[in-house]
């Protein structure tokens, strides 16, 4: 039995004006013992997955299941094995402790006080904020409430935890700590299964076996980092650095550029280009003089998780 | 252990934002002083202010409906403060705890926590002379009614709560309105309008508040509720309050399957 499986999962939002496709005919599979990454933009329907899946939401069409429980119906056998954690978000009791907040939820999943104080306990070591136990959330910095979060999600013991984007808005330090305790989790049991969402591309190959990239509630992809980078193996990757800020809508119509993500650099501009060929660079460069751009950096780089990104949907992933 | 720790989490948002001796005196003097007020408003409309059927039906009645006014006040927020304020709401809702359960034992700590303001609203009434005959057996026994009676209330208000946002304060407020005007609190049934007074005898609030007065007054001072007999209002209320807690649920139920189906769980709307 696998931990996870969606099949051809529609959801519709409908709204008095508008009606908005979330997810559009998904299919994926998630075995047991897998990190399983969910690659895609903001608003691209991966947490509308997740609310499918962990029982929030109902799909408007389609089946899913979660270690063989229909999400629809079997929703009481689902919640004890699942767990979740959401990033950029300030959850918690602001005036009970850290202590508190993790007891309660504890009870909630009926693990016995000694127990439950013990996992609390370990967890908070392992995290590095076991000194903070008596302090109460509304004092806690961002990656300090993320880190209780995580140890909410992890002390009871979940088979299956979805992740939605658990780093966001996270520093360096406080994301590689989350990054390589989940990782340590997984790797204690096989039967642990982890689906994470995300749209940093690091962090999914960094953590992902498998990854599906979605695009607009589409699943566009579906394979290990190695085996979609493979994908644009053949096209060429430019990382450049043009000044002052110019528009870069032309290369929408300029043949041979397979997708493109630009960023303002504080008046300058960071492009990232994929091409299928030489001849295409030169001319990438040549409309960038013509405009008025200076190029300050250049580099031709090895092909991302958003090169893959790029050339699938034409768009970058922020 | 679960209903224990919402119980225990309802005390904490209730309480624990200040000191205990200051928790108390607040959850004490804010009801009584409203209770207060009400029986100030008598003495300028009637002009006399000790004894008197009156003042005992209506001292009686305000203070009780207390418990009904502050729990359906407080579990008219839990929704929208867990959804949207805390946002703690998903990962109650996704935990093995049945979120039913959990809003019962938070509404049961308000209830309980409203018991104190009443007893001292008792403890006054003895210095306006209320012929106090309490049965206290009977007396415990309408307690209980009373909190499955509340607790239905609460679950019916909870599911209108599911499915709107940050209206629970107004919604709370109307609909224990309801049973302050059709249920005897302050004035008799038998003066409302007859249609009024029709639809009062569906109300397990109703029955509630005649119990209460047979049990801590011993009597019954509307001519409506006077034909029945104490054992009467009983099975009415037992029956009514099963029937009323079924609907409750059954909407609580639908509503719950509605807001999954609109995806508003986990609703941030920074109404």
């Amino acid at each position: 039995m696998d931990a996870i499986t969606c099949e051809h999962v529609d959801r519709i939002f409908e709204s008095k004006n508008r009606m908005v496709k979330a997810l559009n005919d998904v299919t994926i599979t998630v075995k047991k013992g897998e990190l399983f990454g969910l690659l895609g933009p903001n608003g691209a329907g991966k947490t509308t997955l997740i609310k499918i899946l962990t029982t929030l939401l109902l799909p408007t069409s389609g089946e899913a299941h979660v270690y063989g429980y229909d999400v629809t119906k079997d929703e009481t056998k689902i919640r004890p094995i699942i767990n979740m954690v959401s990033g950029g978000e300030f959850s918690g009791y602001g005036l009970l402790t850290v202590h508190e907040n993790l007891w309660m939820f504890s009870q909630f999943y009926g693990i016995p006080g000694k127990e439950a104080n013990k996992r609390i306990e370990t967890l908070m070591e392992r995290l590095g904020i076991v000194h903070m136990g008596d302090r109460k959330i509304r004092t806690l910095s961002t990656g300090e409430r993320q880190k209780v979060s995580i140890i909410r999600a992890f002390m009871t013991d979940p088979r299956v935890v979805f992740l939605d984007e658990p780093t966001l808005g996270l520093d360096v330090e406080t994301a590689r700590l989350i990054r390589r305790f989940i990782q340590e989790w997984l790797a204690q049991d096989s039967q642990r299964t982890v689906l994470l969402t995300t749209h940093y591309m690091m962090e999914a190959d960094e953590l992902c076996s498998r990854i599906a990239i979605i695009n607009e509630g589409k699943i566009v992809a579906l394979d290990t980092p190695g085996n979609l980078k493979n994908m644009v193996k053949k096209e060429i990757s430019l990382n450049i650095e043009v000044f002052p800020e110019i528009r870069v809508d032309w290369l929408n119509t300029l043949e041979g550029v397979m997708g493109f993500n630009s960023r303002d650099a504080g008046g300058n501009l960071n492009l990232r280009v994929v091409v299928d060929n030489d001849a295409t660079v030169g001319e990438v460069l040549a409309g960038i003089s013509q405009r008025g751009g200076k190029i300050s950096y250049l580099n031709k780089e090895e092909p991302t998780l958003e090169d893959v990104f790029l050339k699938l949907t034409g768009r970058g992933l922020e | 252990m679960a209903i224990r720790s919402s119980l225990w989490l309802e005390y904490q948002i209730e309480a624990n934002w200040t000191s205990p001796v200051i928790f108390i005196l607040y959850n004490t003097l804010k009801p009584v002083g409203g209770s207060l007020l009400l029986l100030a408003m008598y003495y300028v409309v009637t002009g006399g202010f000790l004894g008197g059927e009156g003042l005992y039906f209506l001292y009686i009645g305000n203070a009780f409906y207390m418990l009904v006014a502050q729990t359906l006040f407080s579990v008219g927020w839990i929704i929208h403060d867990d959804r949207e304020h805390y946002q703690t709401m998903k990962y109650l809702y996704i935990s093995p705890l049945s979120y039913f359960t959990y809003l019962m034992g938070r509404s049961a700590m308000r209830f309980l926590l409203s018991l104190l303001p009443l007893s001292v609203l008792i403890g006054l009434g003895i210095l306006l002379k209320i012929p106090y005959r309490i049965e206290i057996l009977l007396l415990i026994g309408t307690f209980f009614l009373g909190w499955i009676f509340v607790i239905s209330a609460g679950l019916l208000l909870s599911g209108v709560n599911m499915l709107t946002a940050r209206h629970g304060n107004s919604i709370g407020q109307a609909f224990s309105g309801i049973f302050y005007l059709f249920s005897g609190v302050v004035f008799p049934i038998h003066v409302l309008p007859g249609w009024a007074s029709t639809a009062a005898l569906g109300l397990p609030s109703t029955y509630w508040f005649s119990l209460v007065r047979r049990s801590v007054l011993g009597k019954e001072v509307d001519s409506i509720m006077s034909g029945f007999t104490t054992g009467d209002v009983a099975v009415r209320l037992i029956i009514i309050s099963v029937l009323f807690f079924v609907i409750s649920y059954l909407t609580f139920r639908l509503a719950d399957y509605l807001a999954r189906k609109k995806g508003i769980i986990d609703m941030s709307t920074t109404y």
